[in-house]
């Protein structure tokens, strides 16, 4: 009898347990917001589907970020040429012989770095494409005027990814819904990547706000219309590189012969870059007085800038991890910083910046530590021996392990301000990093006007006198040095290097590699990982 | 008097059949080559530092590496890794070129033993553990034995002499991982109270030592690492464990 009753309450608690628990069930999480709420206002939507997606434009860790971390865009585009390099110092810097082997092209097809940057290209990719279906799903359902814009700089900041796949890849799939079944992920032609991007950028220009990206306020950091001017003015410029469907062949298309419509009429690729140019020094884009305001530690008030990872303390987790990767320890040490003592310049840096000469360039002192390094006060800094500590900028090779000069050799990063009160080793800083900038329109016009048959003096010596440095001719040769120059540590010179045709020829501590005149190291390989899972791409010719 | 042993032995045995299938309607594959575990800490970052792999075919984890065929001397007299051109197209580091499958990282037999004796007030208990078939990757060796870092970082005895300047992982400092190694052995003494026994009830006295011996050929500072976990450590002595130690313990134990 007992035991009747016992089992009739367990069967009733049970059963309450049982209706309790499917209430219980109906989560509210206090954390998240619901679906519609988070669609339900205009702000709403643009912070859910257009800037979450400006979370992913700078990076704390390996590989994210367009610039800013180690081992992603910024250093395949840098230590892979003559404009700076990692020696190995001893026990440091080695890792697997990667920094050797991005200097010397000898990345191979499954170098981690370049898978994780292709990864975290298509992941942006798919999450702008996520975005974007979900912008057009409202607009269907609402109609609301503000939701076009939204699309176009969705789609414009998708093509600016794409922009760097074509440039550094070539060939690859373009992805444009977040729901492309494997099978159907095919290669694009490089060409044809290239006229996706033009065309993507020239349609939704129209629509994005004429406002400046780099300064406070509504924009800030987003893709307005003159950051999507300034990359329509770098394709045209890189597009005999980026319409060459057979990069291995010896010969490339002349940008006199490739056409662009631009503001209905038809232009060829050169002309197509000036008129570009012409629209940003129009929205009033100019040089700022002096180089370094550009890149001090509140340089959102820089008119020159035009494109910048936002970096701010306490709002961004977004780093700056390359000033501390170059400063020997007690150069760091005396700033009340971390250094790792690594990243310097190479002996065609100093070279043609004319280091140790007496017409040395006025930018070499505002990029680089060389010679006795003084700490804030002007005191110098000195090693734990005791030893004055000198960079030794002409001794920087490949390994220098087990030299007396192995961590003092080199040339050292400085372009940005030291800002006092950055944390996490100096990583986190609030000067904001800059990816594009005025100067390089007026070089971009010049090289275009200069490659068209025009002369190109006076913008080039424009951005010479700002530095106050004597005029020069616009001729291709003093272009590119220029652009080392002033471009020093931006991250331009693996494109450069590139359109130049020099990215393959040998220079000091890298001989050319046996078959690297067809050019095929120019583009990176598709990363063998990636050969793998999908079995109808193909992979990049040579590798 | 009462002897009591107890062995436990294990074997175990594993094979990585197949990473690849269809998934709703869609083909997916893996890479034939995944890395597991890599070396870590200063100057072994990335690059070819991957050590423990997944392959299928394999069981999982296991060490792909180049294979060093020995020391050469560089014209400074220092020395360096002999890597093989195991493919006989030039010297190539990368997945699918130069490497091996060189062993497994977990053991292909585990044992357990204890073992305990009583005799009248006196007991003597023993525990002994072992593993055996599998390698482990002495990262340690490999980083502090290299002249290369020094004197901005230590080295071990014997490196000055030896006198390598080279940080590649190779197969050099592949070592095998088997051991025997007595966890713990305990002496108890339970007093014989008497009297005694109307305030107190028992009355033990023990002694015993934790991590009393390990028997191994492995040449670091111990073979106990992680062998059994799949995470970025499996099969890899790489400088930063803390050594186990040995411990003497003694009792005194009262039940009222």
């Amino acid at each position: 009898m007992a035991m009747k009753k016992f089992v009739l309450l367990f069967c009733i608690l049970y059963s309450f347990a049982f209706l309790s628990c499917s209430k219980f069930l109906e989560e509210n999480p206090r954390d998240q917001i619901s679906e519609e709420d988070a669609y339900d206002s205009a702000t709403a939507v643009y912070l859910n589907t257009v800037a979450t997606l400006y979370n992913y434009v700078g990076g704390y860790s390996d590989s994210q970020g367009l610039q800013g971390t180690y081992r992603g865009i910024y250093d395949l585009n840098t230590f892979t040429t003559d404009e700076a390099i990692l020696p190995t110092r001893g026990g440091d810097w080695y890792d697997g012989g990667f920094w050797q082997g991005l200097f010397l092209h000898k990345w191979g097809v499954s170098s981690d770095a370049i898978r994780a940057t292709w990864e975290y290209l298509y992941k942006v990719i798919v999450l702008s494409n996520k975005s974007l279906e979900r912008l057009d799903e409202f607009y269907k359902q609402t109609g609301n005027k503000y939701i076009p814009p939204y699309m176009a700089e969705v789609q414009a900041f998708r093509a600016m990814y794409y922009y760097y796949l074509v440039d550094m890849f070539g060939r690859v799939p373009l992805v444009l819904s977040s729901s492309t079944p494997m099978k159907e992920i095919k290669q694009s032609t490089r060409q044809e990547v290239f006229e996706f991007v033009v065309k993507e950028l020239q349609e939704t220009t129209p629509l994005l706000s004429p406002e400046r990206s780099n300064q406070f306020g509504d924009y800030y950091g987003r893709m307005t219309r003159p950051v999507a001017y300034f990359l329509l003015a770098k394709l045209a410029l890189n597009a005999e590189v980026y319409t060459n469907n057979n990069w291995t062949s010896g010969s490339r298309p002349d940008g006199r012969n490739l056409f662009f419509e631009v503001g209905g009429q038809r232009l060829n690729a050169w002309q197509t870059v000036m008129a570009y140019c012409d629209s940003i020094t129009a929205s009033g884009y100019r040089l700022t007085p002096t180089y370094e305001e550009n890149f001090s530690v509140f340089n959102e008030t820089s008119v020159e800038n035009i494109f910048t990872v936002p970096m701010d303390k306490n709002f961004y987790t977004n780093q700056m991890q390359y000033l501390f990767r170059s400063r020997h320890y007690n150069h760091a040490k005396a700033y009340g910083l971390s250094g790792e003592n690594g990243s310097s310049a190479t002996q065609e840096v100093l070279r043609t910046f004319g280091y140790d000469t007496e017409d040395v360039d006025a930018r070499f002192s505002k990029c680089y530590f060389a010679g006795v390094v003084l700490d804030l006060n002007g005191d110098t800094v000195r090693l734990d021996t005791g030893e004055v500590l000198e960079y030794l900028p002409w001794l920087v090779d490949v390994d220098i392990t087990g030299k007396p000069y192995e961590k003092v050799a080199g040339a050292r990063m400085k372009k940005y301000a030291i800002d006092k009160t950055a944390t996490k080793d100096g990583k986190l800083s609030d000067n904001d990093i800059v990816l594009f900038r005025y100067a390089d329109v007026l070089l971009m016009k010049s090289e275009a006007k200069v490659r068209n048959g025009e002369n190109g003096d006076a913008e080039l010596n424009q951005v010479r006198s700002r530095v106050g440095m004597a005029d020069r001719r616009a001729t291709l040769e003093n272009l590119l040095a220029e652009r080392q120059m002033e471009f020093a540590w931006e991250g331009w010179r693996r494109q450069d290097l590139v359109r130049f045709g020099l990215f393959t020829r040998a220079y000091s501590s890298r001989p050319q590699l046996a078959d690297e005149g067809c050019g095929y190291t120019t583009v990176f390989p598709i990363p063998e990982n990636i050969l793998l899972l999908n079995g109808n791409l193909t992979q990049n010719p040579g590798y | 008097m009462e002897l009591s042993v107890n062995v436990n032995v294990t074997f175990q045995q594993n094979k990585l059949l197949s990473l690849s299938g269809m998934y709703n309607g869609e083909y997916m594959s893996a890479p034939e080559y995944t890395s597991i575990s890599d070396l870590n800490g200063a100057g072994f970052h990335g690059g070819y530092n991957h050590i423990v792999y997944q392959v299928v075919g394999q069981p999982l984890g296991v060490f792909y590496l180049p294979h060093c065929t020995g020391l050469t001397q560089r014209e400074d007299g220092s020395y360096q890794y002999e890597i093989a051109d195991l493919n006989g197209n030039g010297v190539n580091l990368e997945d699918g070129e130069d490497r091996y499958i060189a062993g497994q990282a977990t053991p292909k037999t585990m044992l357990g033993s204890n073992i305990s004796f009583r005799y009248k007030q006196f007991d003597i208990s023993l525990q002994i553990n072992g593993a055996f078939g599998h390698k482990i990757y002495n990262g340690t060796s490999l980083t502090y034995m290299n002249m290369g870092s020094f004197p901005d970082y230590n080295v071990m005895q014997g490196a000055p002499e030896q006198n390598i300047k080279d940080q590649t992982a190779t197969d050099y400092w592949l070592e095998k991982g088997d051991y025997i190694n007595f966890d713990y052995l305990t002496v108890g003494w339970n007093v014989p109270l008497g009297k005694w026994r109307k305030y107190v009830q028992n009355l033990r006295l023990s002694c015993s030592v934790n991590n009393l011996a390990t028997i191994t050929g492995y040449s670091g500072l111990t073979p106990m690492i992680n062998s059994y976990i799949v995470n970025n450590t499996l099969g890899i002595d790489d400088k930063r464990n803390y050594p186990v130690y040995r411990s003497y313990t003694v009792g005194l134990s009262f039940q009222f």
